[in-house]
């Protein structure tokens, strides 16, 4: 029977089971090992059972209690830096596509669609790919350790164009009729109706920009040399990179941990925002 | 092919306590085209179903001929069923959505090739067999649906609302198309629906079902002739029957300030509901019982006029369908006439029929 | 789109694009043609003078052995991401998809590690393999297997291929279950009906059915296992042992950097952009062609 196969169902239940069991397996063992103090991990086996070092290590790594240091900079300064940067590129990204998006949708004008494919091009042109001149340019223009180095090239986005271009284009026609009987010019239309309505459009942009931003390795390690500016990401492969010395795995954890909180935190509690969000910007 | 099916108390309770089927009791002659009718969310799809051995049956037991079938699978049930979506597989051709079934029992393919290619010759499907569904008219999806039935030659067919996805037109041709087959075949049928018109032309026998129980099990003009309730009667019917309560004391009907002595003795005193349907109000003299209307609307159908209008002393709105053009404006007053053996009388309480 | 009804204004749509197509041009297409420029461009040994070569740049990658083993790298890597995350998402998929109850408890709890930053996941499970104080070390050497990717090409190659297709689990789950969801349930019965058990529902009726979902994802993972492991590589081998994980992505930016052979490097920047560049195609054309059924 379709709908009543208890054996079915029970082997679906243990394979899912063991497939999430599998999936969190890693993040268990990181935890474990960030509540037990150097010996303890550093002498045989990483143990199963958290130890009683948990605020200890935490405390250390956050720069709240002294004692071994990885960096020169504590944990809370390179989480501010990723969520700056984060952000940074998030509403940057929001802000620019969608401007442009609304530019070659609603308006006519000379070379819209020339404008329109060189937005596209971005699309084949990942950062890893062009890393070397695109970090000459950036240290050209000195913006190596800062800010804006760490944003600003990152905020183009050919994706988050499409998806405003596609969406705009299903607004009904009456409605920008009607605005204009009433009188809305363009920028009024814009933040006087375009805006609301892209609310849930903006939301489910932001989640996946966010955890995109946030994610970010390759580029933040490139043009910081600054510790200052570090963000936690990269930061851990900083750690890591100890030389003979032995890694000081009961810090490397806790910073692991706190680097992948805020974006899983955005994942589990907007769940169906980050789906919506998933689906339209790969579709 | 020919098969009896048989339900009895069959019900059905879901795990969180809803009972959407009540001890229901049904045995389908061999060949014979059942009917179950209702309202949406009466009951009568999972009914349906619960025979398919898509849902399981909670109480009571299911045979098909011999065989008690409760805890088969679908498969293992020799039934075929059409789906009211069709449910045909978007990625197979239409001799292979007709061959499907057969290539899971095991057919060998000579057989396989024969009994598809009669079958879509019986359907007319011949020219199609190698396209696939979405090539297809919403009336050539519909004959491959019932291919697919047809050609495993089974013990029952079911059908899930067949006609529902087409337009009027369509659906009149395949109800007649559905029941020459039918007869043809003579394979035992269990067919759902919620238009009565479709119930009333296909059945042999007509199950009509209210919140999970059968209110009445009978052939259509036992149905339509003799309601045992006043909701089979207002289902069954193509203008609403109307009702209007009133009292029955001493074999005299008082409805308002009207009163009906009634010619058969019927034993009961108190509160009734009295209906009638809209067909069985006549203009013309020679009726024993003689009633005015006010008329307050004309729906013309041109065969037929709907009149519908008031009764001085009587709170209910009637209606009343007449051949022809009315001959009346709203605003005049028509005399009417009726039989009263074509009254339906249910007592008020126990909503039974009475008379 | 052309039906669209527009406002008319001379200067505002150039404002309105202005900091996207600045952004663009800076940051993209200037680096890129740069690329170009510096791929027929050789140095000499000391970095003091450069001189145009057309394309013997690309004429010795073609012929540089090792190049051809980071192609291979690649494709071994791609292969084995691609199918451990699909195959493992796949069935997980199928399973949430029967249960009667909990399908979205399931989705919640396999969505989150599309979160993890790939640098992230590659210390998580480097510190599980860890060869003197990992617990999977531990236990492949109780079960008589020596484990040590500092040292082992494959054990190191299997390692990255493991952190990188456990992050992409989430993602294909999700669409292999949202692809599962959109089939509609009286198919499956009709198949039932049919006489089809599920293993054979699941291969005639199903997986069919799920072709489209499935292509889309391989493209995507291949996108994923080409260039956004980056992470993976470099935090936890460095492209080693002996460059036997160095992949495509990798390289350009180790011989860049490390090796500064600006010329080479450049070269294998315009090769990926072509490579990106077909993906983007094939990706794009299967969208036109998505309403298949």
């Amino acid at each position: 029977m379709i709908e009543n196969r208890p054996l079915l169902n029970l082997i679906s239940h243990l394979t899912l089971c063991l497939g999430v069991l599998v999936v969190a397996f890693p993040i268990w063992i990181a935890f474990v090992a960030s509540t037990h103090a150097p010996e303890a991990l550093n002498s045989g086996t990483v143990p199963l059972w958290p130890g009683d070092r948990f605020l200890l290590n935490y405390a250390m790594a956050l720069g709240l209690e002294t004692g071994q240091k990885t960096l020169n900079v504590n944990l809370i300064s390179m989480l501010g830096n990723s969520l700056v940067m984060a952000l940074g590129i998030t509403i940057g990204k929001l802000l620019i596509s969608m401007l442009a998006a609304y530019a070659i949708v609603f308006f006519r004008f000379r070379f819209r669609m020339l404008s329109f494919w060189l937005i596209f091009i971005t699309l084949m042109l990942p950062v890893e790919v062009r890393i070397m001149p695109t970090f000459e340019v950036v240290a050209d223009l000195g913006m190596l350790n800062s800010y804006s180095g760490l944003i600003l090239p990152l905020i183009a986005s050919a994706t988050a164009t499409f998806l405003f271009r596609q969406f705009f284009l299903t607004v009904p026609h009456e409605l920008i009729e009607a605005a204009r009987m009433d009188g809305a010019g363009p920028i009024r239309f814009f933040i006087d109706i375009l805006l609301p309505l892209s609310r849930t459009n903006l939301a489910a942009l932001f989640v996946i920009m966010f955890i995109y931003g946030w994610n970010q390795y390759l580029w933040p390690l490139l043009i910081t040399t600054d510790e200052h500016y570090y963000t936690v990401v990269m930061s851990i492969q900083r750690m890591l990179s100890v030389g003979d010395a032995e890694v000081a795995w009961h810090l490397v954890m806790p910073s692991t941990l706190m680097a992948m909180l805020p974006p899983v935190l955005v994942v589990i509690l907007m769940q169906r925002l980050f789906i919506k969000g998933l689906v339209e910007t790969e579709k | 092919m020919m098969s009896n099916l048989s339900l009895a108390n069959i019900g059905k309770t879901y795990p969180n306590g809803h009972q959407a089927i009540h001890s229901l009791n049904l045995d389908v002659e061999p060949g014979e085209l059942i009917v179950l009718v209702g309202p949406s969310g009466c009951g009568k799809s999972s009914l349906l179903r619960m025979i398919a051995g898509l849902e399981t049956i909670t109480d009571g037991e299911l045979h098909i001929g011999e065989q008690q079938v409760n805890r088969l699978e679908p498969a293992q049930r020799d039934i075929a069923m059409v789906f009211q979506n069709y449910a045909l597989y978007p990625h197979m051709s239409v001799f292979d959505n007709m061959a499907y079934g057969l290539r899971n029992r095991r057919t060998p393919k000579a057989q396989i090739r024969q009994q598809v290619e009669s079958t879509a010759e019986m359907l007319q499907l011949e020219q199609l067999l190698e396209r696939k569904p979405r090539q297809l008219s919403g009336g050539q999806r519909q004959r491959v649906a019932m291919g697919r039935a047809i050609v495993r030659q089974p013990k029952v067919f079911l059908f899930d609302e067949p006609l529902s996805n087409l337009d009027a037109k369509l659906r009149g041709q395949m109800r007649i198309e559905i029941k020459r087959l039918q007869r043809r075949l003579n394979t035992t049928t269990v067919y759902v629906t919620h238009d009565q018109t479709e119930a009333m032309t296909l059945a042999d026998r007509l199950v009509v079902m209210n919140a999970g129980r059968a209110e009445q099990i009978g052939s259509p003009l036992d149905v339509y002739h003799r309601p045992q309730t006043p909701f089979v009667a207002g289902f069954i019917g193509s203008s609403s029957m109307n009702f209007i309560t009133g009292r029955l004391d001493h074999h005299q009907l008082q409805l308002g300030e009207l009163r009906i002595p009634l010619k058969q003795k019927v034993d009961f005193n108190g509160e009734v509901i009295v209906g009638l349907r809209p067909e069985h109000l006549h203009r013309g003299t020679d009726y024993p019982h003689r009633i005015e209307l006010d008329v307050s609307l004309l729906e013309q159908l041109g065969a037929d006029t709907l009149v519908h209008g008031k009764v001085p002393g009587l709170d209910q709105e009637l209606i009343v369908r007449l051949k022809g053009a009315a001959p009346c404006e709203p605003g005049t007053r028509l005399s009417l006439g009726f039989h009263c053996d074509e009254l339906h009388l249910f007592c008020a309480n126990s909503q039974q029929r009475i008379n | 789109m052309q039906s669209q009804p527009v406002f008319n204004h001379r200067w505002l749509p150039w404002l309105l694009l202005l900091p996207q197509l600045a952004i663009t041009l800076v940051f993209f297409l200037w680096p890129a043609a740069q690329a170009v420029w510096q791929s027929f461009l050789m140095e000499d040994a000391f970095g003091l003078s450069t001189e145009f070569v057309w394309f013997e740049n690309f004429s010795v990658l073609l012929q540089d052995e090792i190049y051809h083993r980071s192609f291979t790298t690649t494709f071994i890597f791609s292969i084995g991401v691609t199918a451990l995350s699909m195959g493992g998402a796949l069935l997980l998929a199928v399973m949430a998809d029967q249960v009667i109850r909990g399908a979205r408890v399931y989705r919640t709890l396999l969505v989150w590690p599309y979160a993890v930053a790939p640098a992230v996941a590659g210390v998580l499970w480097m510190f599980m393999f860890n060869p003197s104080i990992g617990i999977l070390s531990y236990l492949l050497e109780q079960l008589g297997y020596d484990w040590n990717h500092f040292l082992n090409g494959d054990q190191a190659m299997l390692l990255v291929i493991i952190a990188a297709a456990w992050k992409q689990i989430s993602y294909n789950f999700l669409f292999f279950l949202a692809g599962l969801q959109a089939i509609p349930r009286s198919l499956i019965e009709a198949a039932a009906l049919d006489g089809a058990g599920p293993m054979k529902r699941f291969w005639t009726i199903l997986f069919p059915l799920l072709s489209p979902t499935s292509f889309f994802l391989l493209v995507i993972n291949v996108v994923y296992a080409f260039f956004d492991t980056f992470g993976i590589i470099h935090a936890v081998t460095q492209g080693g042992p002996g460059g036997s994980t160095s992949i495509l992505v990798y390289k350009v930016f180790d011989d860049g950097f490390n090796g500064l052979d600006l010329g080479s490097s450049a070269a294998q920047s315009v090769i990926l952009m072509a490579i990106v560049g077909a993906l983007t195609v094939v990706q794009f054309r299967y969208i036109e062609r998505k309403v298949q059924y």
